[in-house]
């Protein structure tokens, strides 16, 4: 898939949906966790279930309004980890198989490293969250995990012309180093 | 080398050949027969703009052979032509002319006897070409979509100058050429002589060239619609989508035929023809030549002919020439004076720049006499054009002044669909003067060509005819697609989403039989041992429910969490029942209407906790319901946050009388009707999973609906399955749901409820609290109270018979309402159901009739439910 595109199932990472008035900037959650802007005041945090512990204590602090005033909590959290699968594709030609898919500008110039955007793919409700792996250009796809079957199966055909490899959390591994 | 097969019999193709150059070098003349007359038609562009070489390719209709590269196996049928292209039986057509003059269908088919006498016929030969037998090998369609800063139309001199400018400039650039190699007509007017900056473009990393492909369409907003031929081995077509915040329009130029008589024989070629024939396959396509043609281009061609040792006989001024000789082929060339026989005549015809696209973004078509075309103008800003599309470097038109251009009956003006020139003027003598009502009547450049060989000629005959100026006659309108467009590739890949349940495979081998809920799979019932009939199986799945425990799986429901410190304000503006009052641990059934008080949808809200709702919605509703209360809240201010969980959730309907038995062996959590009260809900461990617990009964029965995170939606499914064993439970599907809630008249909105169904026409005015502060539809369902015209009703069958879903109810023999939904039950032993009915006839016990199978069968009206009527069993 160095020189292809590698297709892995990571829904297993732990996914965490924040809103809230207080959420006018990114939330600092710490080294291990992504924080994807996905909307006003409306961020959704990846990570490895790993470090659960730690993202939940930021979470935590965050949470909690001060009680003199009588104001809403700065942040809703809501677990999401199983609402959406996640599948990573990765490699070279990720880029050509996603514009097989989606109307998204996936650009380097449109989507760079860290950024993100929402939009049908495969005709799938999607959330596209630009994620390099170890220099090499990646996205993680989030759908709702009762298409992941589907997506799947979408984004493996799209793929067959650059030879899409699926591979397991071995080489993610060690692509990640 | 590679071999094909043209209708049956192999055929060499040397490297670079394509379908049509193989056939030519393999000595074939006659491509295709005319549309109307069958008259036989040659090769005539070579730049697929014209509808003389189109065949069946690998069962794939109207496939201009003259751009499709020859491949190894390929099979290539010719059309409208029997039994063969040489001897074709129609033909004989073109000798009863005289009774299909122009405009003869509207003429002489408006009595209908004619018309069903003439229409088997006319459908036999009428039509272009055969759609694929539906058992024809799928095709691989794939649809791409791209972005660019700027996109170059066309891979020509300009085109590629265009491209390397705006490249060098830093700008990522896509250029689309519909040729195998950039250079356009460098290719065949000045070969070898291909200019430097292809190599240039090519070593450009930001510029993607698209080969072989077509831009169908400048749409708004920068929009290009492209077709691209074979872009990998897996594909056969595929549509790009490409969006430019530039256009550069760099089309060309094309070129069209003359009119003279017996203009379309075989061996009369257009000079671009000629050239691609013998300069890019190498082919000399003829002995003894005449060139039509004056100036220099004409004696350019000469040059280039004789140095292919073709003889040139002459070179004959296209206003001397009066027709070519020749049945089935060029024999000869009459001109004023004289004549020759030759076996190949070169037309220098007039080139017309190739301003479809322009004219489709909005561009005007300005006549220019010095140019003999219309040239565009008025280009919208983010369009460009460039090179011959905008007249420059186009030499002075071939003189062709209207008051030249001959009537004849054998002076083809539109080649597709056999319009003459005679045609032309006698449609205009016959009051069609206008250049669009001329073409809708005599159906000139309706054709596969899209009006690219005759619309110059068909204007130039009207505005002589009218008295006009060419600019005051003006051109049709272009539309895209053009050039057209397979359906394949528009209709994209064949992939459909399906979304499945964490429980589907467990179904899968509990032998479900599915059913398509939208996008969802659910088990419709499932096959046992003993039996794979639906009817058996769903009795089986029935009893199971009244008289043990069943379980189905109802993950495919909508589920949303409501938070925030207003989510119960919000819910009571939204739905007709009272929420902020729902204490955590609290169940209740909701609905929505809409402003005028129709039901939208229906389902549970479950407190958790003062400022965190747990909502249900149907199957089908989810993006509806969350958009309208995001809709609703938006601009509010409110402390709300929706968050939908659907696929994160398993959830298991777990019912029967002994439902209580089999949880209790897998929680903890006292389940006791005491503890846990119909309508509660509480949160668990259920066989170890963190679990959310409703007590609810759709079906009718002691009932938990039992929410999992997803990924445990497996683990639980096989516990219950196992837990319940020893009570003898049983899947059940969701034939066997409709059937049981049926029994207790719960109603599905949007199945028993249409889009003018309000709460008290369902006989659901216990969900409405008008007494809340205002909500959505309140002003409306105020004055809905009343007394409704029709009524949702239960009905039993008197008589012997299941009625389908829609039959009507009839009264005095005339419709009077309709059933929605009906079921034999079981415990009634007859079809029971749910109908509309005027409201005369709601009352309990009124007579009404059912339209079973033709014949109107006696029914009784029920209010009641059929099953348990005070829902004791429910709250057991
Ligand atoms: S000869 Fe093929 S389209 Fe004209």
């Amino acid at each position: 898939m160095r020189g292809g595109v590698g297709l892995c199932d990571v829904s297993w990472l732990a996914k965490i949906d924040l809103k809230g008035f207080g959420l006018k900037a990114a939330p600092s959650l710490g080294p291990s966790a992504d924080c994807w802007h996905l909307g006003a005041c409306h961020y959704l945090a990846t990570f490895d279930p790993e470090a659960r512990g730690a993202v939940l204590r930021s979470i935590q602090a965050l949470t909690g309004a001060a009680p003199e005033l009588d104001l809403p909590p700065p942040v809703y959290a809501t677990e999401v980890t199983s609402v959406y699968a996640a599948l990573l594709l990765a490699g070279p030609k990720s880029r050509h198989t996603l514009r097989k898919l989606t109307s998204l500008n996936v650009s380097e110039s449109a989507l760079p490293d860290g950024a993100c955007g929402q939009a049908g793919l495969a005709h799938v409700h999607t959330l596209v969250l630009r994620r390099d792996l170890g220099g090499l250009p990646a996205f993680l796809l989030l759908v709702g995990r009762e298409y992941a079957e589907s997506v799947w199966e979408a984004i493996a055909h799209a793929g067959q012309e650059f030879h899409l490899t699926p591979f397991g959390l071995e080489a993610w591994r060690l692509l990640s180093l | 080398m590679s071999r094909f097969f043209f209708d049956g019999e192999p055929i060499e193709a040397q490297p670079g050949d394509t379908v049509a150059s193989a056939l030519y070098r393999a000595g074939r003349r006659i491509f295709t027969r005319s549309f109307k007359y069958h008259r036989p038609r040659g090769l005539l562009c070579l730049s697929g703009h014209c509808p003389n070489c189109m065949m069946n390719v690998d069962g794939v209709p109207n496939v201009r052979a003259c751009v499709t590269p020859a491949r190894e196996g390929m099979r290539v049928r010719h059309q409208n032509a029997w039994p063969s292209l040489e001897q074709d039986w129609l033909s004989a057509a073109q000798h009863f002319d005289s009774l299909m003059p122009v405009g003869w269908y509207y003429k002489t088919l408006t009595h209908p006897s004619a018309w069903h006498v003439a229409e088997p016929w006319i459908r036999k030969v009428a039509g272009l070409g055969d759609p694929p037998p539906p058992d024809a090998p799928p095709r691989e369609y794939e649809h791409a979509f791209l972005q660019a800063e700027v996109a170059v139309v066309g891979g020509g001199p300009s085109g590629i100058a265009a491209a390397f400018e705006a490249a060098s400039g830093g700008a990522q650039v896509i250029l689309i050429d519909d040729q195998p190699e950039p250079g356009g007509h460098l290719r065949y007017t000045r070969p070898g002589e291909a200019p430097a900056s292809i190599a240039q473009l090519r070593g450009q990393p930001n510029v993607e060239l698209l080969a072989r492909a077509y831009c169908f369409g400048l749409y708004e907003g920068g929009l290009l619609g492209v077709l691209q031929a074979d872009p990998h081995p897996g594909a056969h077509e595929r549509l790009v989508h490409l969006r430019a915040k530039r256009v550069v329009v760099a089309t060309g130029a094309y070129e069209v035929p003359l009119l003279f008589e017996n203009n379309d024989l075989p061996g009369i070629l257009l000079s671009g023809g000629a050239r691609r024939l013998l300069f890019l396959h190498r082919i000399v396509p003829g002995r003894r030549c005449v060139i039509v043609g004056i100036g220099a281009r004409a004696e350019d061609l000469a040059s280039d002919l004789r140095g292919a040792g073709i003889e040139i006989v002459s070179l004959i001024s296209p206003d001397e020439v009066l027709g070519a000789v020749g049945s089935t082929r060029v024999e000869g060339l009459r001109f004023r004076g004289g004549s020759v026989t030759c076996d190949l005549i070169v037309v220098c015809g007039p080139l017309l720049p190739d301003a479809g696209l322009l004219s489709q973004a909005g561009a005007r078509l300005a006549w220019s006499a010095a140019h003999g075309a219309f040239l565009p103008a008025d280009l919208p800003p983010h369009v460009t054009a460039v090179g011959r599309v905008t007249g420059s470097g186009l030499e002075p038109a071939v003189p062709l002044p209207p008051g030249e251009v001959r009537a004849g009956k054998r002076h083809f003006v539109c080649l597709c669909s056999d319009v003459t020139s005679q045609d032309l003027v006698d449609g205009i003598s016959e009051g069609f003067e206008h250049i669009e009502t001329l073409k809708r009547y005599t159906t000139a450049t309706m054709g596969p060509c899209q009006g690219r060989m005759c619309q110059l000629p068909a204007i130039g005959i009207c505005a002589r005819e009218t008295g006009r100026t060419m600019g005051e006659t003006g051109t049709t309108t272009a539309r895209p697609p053009s050039p057209s467009v397979t359906l394949g590739a528009l209709a994209g890949p064949r992939h459909h989403p399906v979304r499945r349940t964490p429980m589907h495979y467990q179904h899968e081998a509990l032998g479900a039989v599915w059913l398509d809920m939208g996008a969802w799979k659910r088990p419709r019932y499932y096959r046992t041992a003993e039996s794979s009939e639906e009817r058996r199986c769903v009795q089986g799945e029935y009893q199971a429910v009244r008289e043990r425990a069943g379980m189905i799986d109802v993950s495919t429901l909508g589920k949303l969490e409501v938070r925030g410190r207003d989510a119960g304000r919000l819910l009571d503006k939204v739905y007709t029942n009272r929420f902020s009052d729902l204490r955590p641990g609290r169940v209740r059934y909701c609905v929505i209407c809409d402003d005028a008080g129709i039901m939208l949808d229906d389902g549970t809200i479950s407190s958790i906790a003062d400022d965190h709702y747990f909502l249900t919605t149907t199957t089908g509703n989810l993006e509806f319901v969350e958009q309208w209360l995001e809709w609703w809240l938006a601009g509010t201010g409110w402390d709300v946050h929706i968050t939908n969980l659907t696929g994160g959730l398993a959830a298991v309907n777990l019912a029967g009388p002994q439902a209580r038995d089999v949880l209790a062996g897998l929680t903890g959590l006292d389940v006791s009707a005491k503890a846990f009260p119909y309508m509660a809900c509480r949160q668990a461990l259920v066989a170890d999973i963190p679990a959310i617990l409703l007590r609810i009964g759709f079906v009718g029965e002691t009932g938990w609906e039992i929410h999992v995170p997803a990924e445990s939606g497996e683990d639980l499914w096989k516990a219950l399955l196992e837990a319940g064993k020893a009570f003898g439970i049983r899947a059940f599907g969701v034939e066997a749901q409709r059937l049981l809630r049926l029994e207790k008249q719960h109603v599905i909105v949007g199945v028993d409820t249409d889009a003018l169904t309000s709460p008290y026409e369902a006989d659901m005015a216990w969900v409405v609290k008008l007494e809340k502060n205002d909500f959505i539809g309140k002003a409306a369902l105020s004055r809905a109270a009343g007394d409704p015209r029709e009524q949702l009703v239960g009905f039993v069958m008197q008589e012997d018979g299941v009625p389908d879903d829609g039959s009507a109810v009839v009264m005095d023999g005339r419709p009077a309402g309709r059933v929605t939904s009906s079921r034999f039950s079981p415990r009634e032993g007859r079809a029971i159901g749910l109908a509309w009915v005027p409201a005369g006839l709601a009352g309990e016990g009124a007579e009404i009739r059912v339209r079973v199978q033709g014949r109107p069968l006696l029914a009784r009206v029920t209010r009641r439910p059929f099953y348990d009527p005070e829902g004791a069993r429910l709250r057991m």
